[in-house]
């Protein structure tokens, strides 16, 4: 065994025996998953296609998976059917995002291949924060709220 | 938040930003509620009626195709989310309705109020 492969498994047995924080499991996971690429009918393969995240370093599913089992994305269907998609940061401050519409995708327009820029832009359209407030969410801390929101962009540009 | 003051950065109203004219003074509602007192022949007692936590004096460049926009989502129906950064960085946000009050084509301004649905809250990540 290699030094960088030994250092890894340590790495790894460490990370193990962090508290699981997870709130659901698995399944209640998918199930919420699978209840938007429902409702704006995003075919698996084009989850699949996009394969790895800049955000987070993994693929955009399992990264999805874990961000809903530790609670900070929740689904929920409000009054008139329209399916919103809740992030709480390590404050406890909700943030909704609302449904993926033409007006949210054209202000990306804005900001030609400033890739992070236009992701933000987008995230603040579709939250009412604007892409300051989203500007705002913390990366370390008990959680990282910012990869949280940029893989859901991810998620949302595929729409 | 600091103690940094100056021009409003941003307005966001209902995922559109608008750019806000850099003499624009908002001008807040301090509390949810309008308080006085009642005199009795005893002790006088606290009234407190409750009120629109309004901001006024918004004052956003508007070309015609923003007065559009304006139009729109000052008639619209339901609620939407605003939020605006003011000098200090910090970003208030509001779920409610705007007024779209005038606007002035010599220097496209255009004068609107936000009107929350149940007061501002200071966004915090």
């Amino acid at each position: 065994m290699g030094k960088l492969s030994r250092t890894l498994s340590k790495l790894k047995k460490l990370k193990e025996e962090k508290p699981d924080r997870n709130k659901i499991s698995e399944d209640s996971a998918l199930e919420q998953i699978v209840e938007i690429l429902n409702y704006y009918n995003i075919p698996l393969e084009r989850l699949e296609d996009s394969e790895k995240s800049e955000a987070a370093g993994e693929s955009i599913l399992d990264a999805l998976i874990g961000f809903f089992r530790r609670g900070q994305l929740e689904t929920r269907v409000n009054e008139n059917g329209i399916l919103n998609i809740i992030q709480t940061t390590q404050s406890g401050a909700k943030i909704e995002y609302q449904e993926v519409g033409s007006r949210q995708k054209k202000v990306m327009d804005k900001y030609g291949t400033e890739n992070y820029k236009r992701l933000y832009a987008f995230l603040g359209s579709l939250s009412g924060l604007g892409s300051d407030g989203i500007e705002l969410l913390k990366a370390g801390g008990v959680q990282n709220d910012l990869a949280c929101a940029e893989i859901l962009g991810t998620l949302f540009l595929l729409v | 938040m600091g103690d940094g003051s100056g021009s409003i950065l941003k307005i966001t109203l209902d995922g559109i930003t608008f750019d806000v004219m850099a003499d624009s003074n908002f001008n807040e509602t301090g509390s949810g509620f309008e308080n006085d007192r009642i005199a009795t022949s005893g002790k006088s007692f606290k009234k407190m009626t409750k009120r629109v936590e309004k901001v006024e004096s918004v004052i956003l460049k508007a070309n015609a195709n923003d007065k559009q926009q304006l139009k729109y989502l000052s008639e619209k129906l339901e609620d939407f989310p605003m939020s605006y950064k003011t000098a200090d960085g910090s970003v208030r946000r509001a779920k409610g309705s705007i007024y779209f009050e005038t606007r002035e084509t010599e220097e496209n301004r255009a004068t609107i109020q936000l009107h929350p649905a149940n007061g501002w809250e200071e966004f915090v990540a």
